[in-house]
């Protein structure tokens, strides 16, 4: 028998990146589905009511397209604590952990792996805006930066539903009880309109809501108009996400059904 | 602590809320030894392979595997045992072949020397053809199969078997006995929990019955049966009209031995010696009664398992 050494923290995490990339490449559905839909409905955005808010579709699609990509990518940020809770309730976690492995690795390997998804919603999206129109002042570097900004804020908040889908019992109850945050995060932010339309109590809720500082450094950097603040302050939002959830999902997970 | 013991356990408790599981339980399992678990559903088997596997924590109690101490030293531990569950741990969305590369990646084989691995463990397992395909399209014996499989990439010191082979059609049995029974060979220890009363009897070197939360009887299977007792000589009468005499006759040599008498004329006499049986069979023949076949048997596990467990079978859950 060969002699086979503990693997690495490093290489446990990339087996379980390439477990939820061979997921992904064996059932591509899901990604699919919602990369379609979420082109589709900025088609829909944009033409339906591209003329009523701004005047004319193409207008419009300059301040859609930003916030269209968190509409598109922040629901794909839930599956990852799904697929923890599969693993807790099939009884794979249990076999995961009499292996002595790097304990953080299932999540952190499945987390980082889903970026890839996020990256190909974003850029499905993108393409489709800068065929009906969609022109970034702030050139190909700006789109670029809000891109990637975009994907890092997904990659923090999937930590949030890390921890729900570890504390849950049902794979099905993740998206149940993820529903409210994810539907909050998205709509009471700026992704569909600008804050200053809003009601004032309005306004106050959406600035606590931490997507509405991303949406907004995204547009900026997209419009080559952003503020170092602004950025820093988006990546202190997102660095903030994951320095608190990322070690309470840890936590959790490893004293998943110990009592 | 490093002589024969593989696992150690002094006074363990667990309790579930306010459920009583183990109740000071006190065991020891010798290395290189296949030992099995016998219980009631509910009894605590399930309880018992989680903690010994460091997967569940407990009340109070000092617990030793391998030389080492649970829950202190749950790291030593994970590299030394491996486990098979009562339900089966597998990624059903991934192919057969893809699971055993995943467990064999996290026990540290790397690429080609995984799939190798991988491979091996499906020809084994008989499970070559069907390691393209999706978990979810197997069968539930294919299932359990790859199960086991997936626990034993790595052989490991000690392997705990939660109900392996509930399911499984008597080949496949037999399959899993037969690497059992290997596995013991090349020094494993198998510590396995199971329904089967026949897989105990054939498969273990040490059985122990848990009940009430403790163990309630210990030994080979043949100390088991002989603590239950009663051995049974049964004899086939060459005339079925001696049967009331042939009771006659052995009621005077043994007052106190049970006899019974089926429809087919074959007198079933309880005892407690082999040499007992030569003793009815002289009487018998000295009082001109011909036996036309006989044979002697043991009580058997069922009968062990029915004394010692149950207070009548009423303790489920
Ligand atoms: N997580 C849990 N929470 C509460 N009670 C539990 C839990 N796990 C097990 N129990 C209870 O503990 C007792 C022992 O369960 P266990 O699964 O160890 O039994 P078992 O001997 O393996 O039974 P079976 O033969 O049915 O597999 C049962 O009464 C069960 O209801
Ligand atoms: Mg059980």
């Amino acid at each position: 028998m060969v002699n086979v050494k503990r693997p690495s923290a490093v290489s446990s995490t990339a087996t379980f990146m390439w477990r939820t990339l061979l997921k992904i490449k064996t059932a591509p559905g899901q990604l699919i589905f919602d990369s379609v839909v979420a082109i589709v409905s900025m088609l829909l955005f944009t033409f339906l009511f591209g003329g009523a808010i701004d005047g004319s579709p193409r207008e419009y699609v300059q301040f859609l397209l930003p916030g269209m990509l968190f509409m598109t990518v922040l629901p794909m940020t839930v599956y990852a604590g799904s697929a923890l809770c599969k693993d807790i309730s099939t009884g794979v976690y249990d076999r995961f952990r009499t292996i002595g492995f790097w304990q953080p690795a299932p999540v952190l390997g499945t987390l980082i792996a889903d970026i890839l998804k996020y990256a190909i919603a974003v850029i499905g999206v993108v393409i489709t805006g800068l065929a009906i129109g969609f022109r970034p002042e702030g050139g190909i570097i700006g789109l670029v930066l809000g891109m990637l900004l975009v994907v890092l804020y997904a990659f923090s908040l999937s930590w949030v539903f890390a921890t729900i889908g570890v504390v849950v019992k049902k794979p099905d109850s993740v998206a149940q009880n993820s529903m409210l945050i994810l539907y909050t995060s998205i709509f009471a932010s700026n992704i569909f309109t600008d804050i200053s339309t809003m009601p004032d109590w309005m306004q106050t809720v959406v600035m606590f809501n931490p997507t509405t500082h991303i949406v907004t450094a995204t547009r900026l950097l997209m419009q080559g108009t952003y503020s170092a603040w602004g950025i820093t302050l988006a990546i202190i939002v997102c660095v903030g996400l994951v320095a608190v959830f990322a070690p309470l999902t840890f936590a959790l997970y490893a004293r998943k059904n110990r009592v | 602590m490093s002589n024969g013991i593989a696992i150690e356990i002094k006074e363990l408790c667990k309790n579930f809320q306010t459920k009583e599981v183990l109740r000071n339980l006190d065991l020891i399992v010798p290395k290189g030894k296949i030992f099995a678990l016998l219980g009631q559903n509910g009894a605590g088997k399930t309880t018992m392979v989680k903690i010994l596997s460091t997967l569940l924590n407990f009340d109070s109690g000092d617990v030793t595997v391998l030389s080492h101490k649970l829950p202190k030293d749950s790291d030593s531990v994970r590299s030394k045992i491996s486990l098979t569950g009562q339900y089966v741990a597998l990624d059903e969305d991934m192919t057969g072949e893809q699971n055993l590369i995943l467990i064999s990646k996290l026990f540290g084989y790397k690429g080609a020397m995984a799939k190798q691995r991988a491979k091996e463990l499906l020809e084994q397992f008989d499970l070559s053809e069907a390691g393209n395909k999706p978990v979810k399209t197997y069968s539930g014996g294919m299932h359990r199969r790859l199960d086991i499989a997936a626990s034993i990439i790595k052989t490991p010191e000690l392997l705990f078997l939660d109900e392996p082979t509930t399911g499984l059609d008597p080949r496949s049995r037999a399959v899993v006995w037969e690497f059992v029974r290997n596995l013991a060979k090349n020094g494993t220890t198998i510590f396995l929990t199971t329904q089967y009363l026949e897989e105990a009897d054939v498969l273990a070197d040490l059985i122990a019955v848990i009940e009430g939360g403790k163990i309630v009887a210990q030994g080979t299977a043949a100390e088991l049966k002989s603590l239950v007792g009663r051995k049974t000589i049964k004899i086939r009468l060459q005339n079925q009209s001696d049967t009331g005499r042939a009771k006659n006759v052995v009621h005077e040599v043994f007052a106190e031995a049970g006899i019974k008498a089926d429809e087919t004329n074959a007198l079933s006499i309880e005892i407690s010696e082999v040499s007992q049986a030569n003793q009815v069979l002289n009487e018998l023949t000295k009082a001109g009664i011909e036996p036309m076949e006989y044979s002697i048997s043991q009580a058997s596990l069922d009968e062990v398992f029915m004394t010692f467990t149950g207070n009548g079978g009423q303790n489920n859950g």
